[in-house]
């Protein structure tokens, strides 16, 4: 289990990076059969992408609710990520005809995902008592002090060139 | 229509699955803040009790109040505590609530700094990004409305302009030239605008 970190820190980041949240939703609880492949097919996506950090993905937490799973990954910008959801050879695209063709627009599971650019110092995120997680296990940790203390000192020290 | 008969008119809407493929539109600049609190020690209930507890008023204290900046957001739990997903409207009106004396926030933060931080028994944390006109994208396919869509405007995916827009993110053009008038992405600094 991750180690509680205790104090205030905060993430770095000085270029720009996409935030890619992606969830599904069971809609019917009873077509296993089509619910519990598309669970299983993130976690060979994600052991890939921690194999090849070249890919430009920089890290993911997961959350869930009742009706499933979503996470929010990090990655260094949509190119990155859309190559990799486009590229024959990655497990995304095979992953997806799959899910199109057993699942397709049947209703029984329902996917979503949101895609943010966050240009250079548009982002400020802080962490109190807390393991590792977020931008900062995606990106660096550093403690939240002086210029970081507060989060307008923090959104403003972020800015590029201050 | 009151607040509380427009949230509930809101619950009934988050629980029903649309058909087919659908994404968000907005012109506007906008704010993701995520946010949330972990029970690092289970047992020291009095320290996270009370603090779920003012989460769960803040957000009925933000529930259909658009005046506040706030836009929507979901509720997802991990492992040992609770994530909160928000879309504010700017960074300016998300801090104001958030340093408002008379509203939930302000009094829980100066709870949790006197009285639960230096235990660590619970912890917290939150990370916002300010996110530009144009630059973001969603598809939400046979979900109910939410996220993004249900904060700003659900529209039905993969029309000519979606696809275009979609392009335009790809080639990083999305957000000038207005050689394309459909494509009604704003070109304000906005982000800069709140920052400063």
């Amino acid at each position: 289990m991750a180690k509680v970190v205790n104090g205030r820190f905060t993430a770095k980041m000085d270029e720009p990076f996409a935030v890619f949240m992606i969830g599904m939703r069971i809609n019917n609880f009873l077509a296993v059969r089509k619910w519990l492949p598309t669970v299983r097919a993130m976690g060979p996506m994600l052991r890939e992408l921690h194999k090849h950090p070249e890919k430009g993905f920089l890290g993911a937490d997961f959350f869930f609710h009742l009706r499933g799973p979503m996470l929010v990954q990090y990655w260094r910008s949509f190119d990155d990520l859309e190559h990799f959801a486009k590229n024959t050879d990655d497990p995304h695209l095979p992953a997806w005809r799959r899910f199109n063709k057993t699942v397709g627009s049947d209703g029984s599971v329902g996917v979503w995902h949101e895609t943010y650019i966050v240009e250079p110092g548009n982002y400020e995120a802080i962490y109190v008592n807390m393991p590792i997680l977020g931008l900062a296990k995606a990106t660096e940790h550093i403690p939240a002090i002086g210029r970081r203390e507060t989060a307008r000192k923090r959104l403003m020290r972020e800015k590029p060139g201050s | 229509m009151s607040a509380n008969a427009r949230w509930e008119r809101e619950v009934s809407v988050s629980k029903e699955v649309m058909s087919g493929r659908f994404t968000a539109r907005t012109d506007e600049s906008f704010v993701v803040f995520v946010m949330g609190v972990r029970v690092n020690r289970v047992f020291a209930f009095r320290s996270w009790v009370g603090l779920m507890w003012s989460l769960r008023s803040m957000l009925r204290e933000l529930r259909g109040r658009p005046e506040t900046g706030f836009l929507g957001g979901h509720t997802h739990f991990c492992w040992r505590g609770v994530t909160l997903f928000q879309y504010w409207n700017s960074y300016k009106e998300l801090e104001k609530y958030s340093r408002n004396p008379d509203e939930g926030h302000m009094p829980g933060w100066q709870k949790f700094n006197r009285r639960v931080r230096k235990g660590g028994a619970v912890g917290l944390w939150h990370e916002a990004y300010l996110v530009g006109p144009g630059c973001y994208e969603a598809v939400y396919a046979d979900v109910p409305m939410s996220g993004l869509a249900r904060a700003t405007t659900c529209v039905p995916a993969f029309g000519g302009k979606e696809t275009r827009r979609r392009r335009d993110i790809r080639n990083g053009t999305n957000d000038v030239d207005g050689k394309d008038e459909e494509i009604s992405v704003a070109v304000a600094p906005e982000v800069a605008r709140e920052a400063g």
